[in-house]
């Protein structure tokens, strides 16, 4: 626990210069103005998402085989982070739309592809959080976990796929490649760390409930 | 150890901590708030797909364009044939709905460029970081909970196995 501190503020302050050199190193994109700098944390967001929900989707097929606590544990830590990143995602995207289309949703194949990893994903964790501590409920998680993570393809796959409005293959400028990369770089680092985090925290929480339940036996 | 101790050290972290990752938080809505300024139209606009390059393509077609008189001739023989002229589209009436759209489109298209008309979309855009770092900071306040509440059961339980001990 004493890294934490010194990483996650390390990771925190990047953000901050990512933004600035967003806003200050970065000129301004020809078509879509200034709106187009939310892009440089909507995709290393987008891609950190992906990475969560995989995570949690390998941790759930381990669980599954080897039907151990800890790799269930993880899956739920892996969960949790990729929704905090799929929240950032899905709130800047049409923050963004609104100027760039006129609109704050469409219904095209990339946004509704993604809505759906969403809520599959947040149905995992609302199952976890208010289905109780039962064996059978992890272990039908688990299994939503490993078979919704493969929607991932079809929201790559999506605007080439099925012709979407959503910008796809973008070329860019060497600066802007510099503040994508940076953002993406410190957003790793902040992804590792809460992941870290709350995978500790849950351990932690089924170690105590075990300590617990010795303690009142040996009580009574 | 004593839970006490770990109880008020881990109080005393999150005391340090949390000014620091509030000021941080803070930093980081004024920056980008404060840093929409800096995306004045008249900075610097490169095109997103086009090297450096055009510049020195468009000075040579302003020159060229410059001397028409130079070489009229030439241009004709050696520039493909211009492409005749597209009909004028014909006029209509538009309907007071159809005006009330292009007037939308018009708006958020002048969005883009404002310097302070999508202020509100950069507040939105710094309050999702900011419940971002408080979800970060709630996190790490449970889990400093957590290990103090579990060293205060591990130290109840040694007291437990030691008194079994002695009675044995």
């Amino acid at each position: 626990m004493k890294s934490f501190p010194l990483f996650t503020c390390i990771s925190m302050l990047g953000i901050i210069l990512a933004h600035s050199l967003a806003f200050a190193y970065v000129p301004m994109e020809r078509e879509m103005g200034a709106v187009q700098r939310i892009f440089y944390f909507h995709l290393p967001s987008a891609w950190l998402c992906y990475l969560g929900f995989i995570v949690c989707a390998v941790a759930s097929l381990r669980y599954l085989l080897s039907g151990e606590s800890r790799h269930d544990a993880l899956a739920l830590s892996a969960a949790e982070v990729g929704l905090t990143f799929g929240v950032v995602v899905l709130t800047t995207g049409p923050l963004w739309a609104r100027v760039a289309w006129g609109t704050w949703w469409k219904w095209e194949p990339r946004l509704t592809t993604m809505a759906l990893l969403f809520l599959i994903f947040a149905a995992y964790w609302l199952l976890r959080s208010f289905g109780g501590p039962g064996e059978g409920l992890r272990k039908f998680s688990a299994v939503l976990a490993v078979f919704g993570a493969p929607n991932i393809v079809f929201v790559h796959i999506a605007v080439t796929r099925w012709r979407g409005d959503h910008p796809n293959n973008i070329r860019l400028d060497p600066e802007m490649r510099v503040v994508l990369y940076s953002a993406l770089f410190f957003m790793i680092i902040l992804f590792i760390q809460l992941l870290r985090l709350r995978y500790q925290s849950h351990l932690q929480q089924r170690t105590l409930a075990a300590l617990r339940r010795r303690l009142s036996r040996l009580s009574a | 150890m004593n839970p006490a101790t770990i109880r008020s050290r881990g109080a005393r972290t999150q005391r340090h901590l949390l000014p620091h990752i509030l000021f941080a938080t803070l930093l980081l809505m004024l920056t980008i708030i404060k840093g929409q300024s800096f995306a004045a139209p008249s900075a610097v606009e490169s095109p997103s797909t086009e090297s450096p390059a055009p510049t020195e393509a468009e000075a040579g077609a302003e020159a060229a364009a410059s001397t028409p008189t130079a070489a009229p001739a030439s241009a004709e023989v050696s520039a493909p044939a211009a492409e005749p002229k597209p009909a004028a589209p014909p006029t209509k009436a538009y309907s007071a709905e159809e005006i009330a759209e292009i007037k939308e489109k018009a708006r958020v298209d002048a969005l883009r460029y404002a310097d302070r008309g999508n202020r509100h979309l950069w507040i939105a855009y710094s309050l999702i970081w900011l419940f971002i770092f408080l979800f970060i900071f709630r996190t790490w306040k449970r889990s400093a909970a957590l290990e103090g509440e579990l060293e205060d059961v591990k130290r109840r339980l040694r007291a437990i196995d030691a008194g079994e001990r002695g009675a044995q």
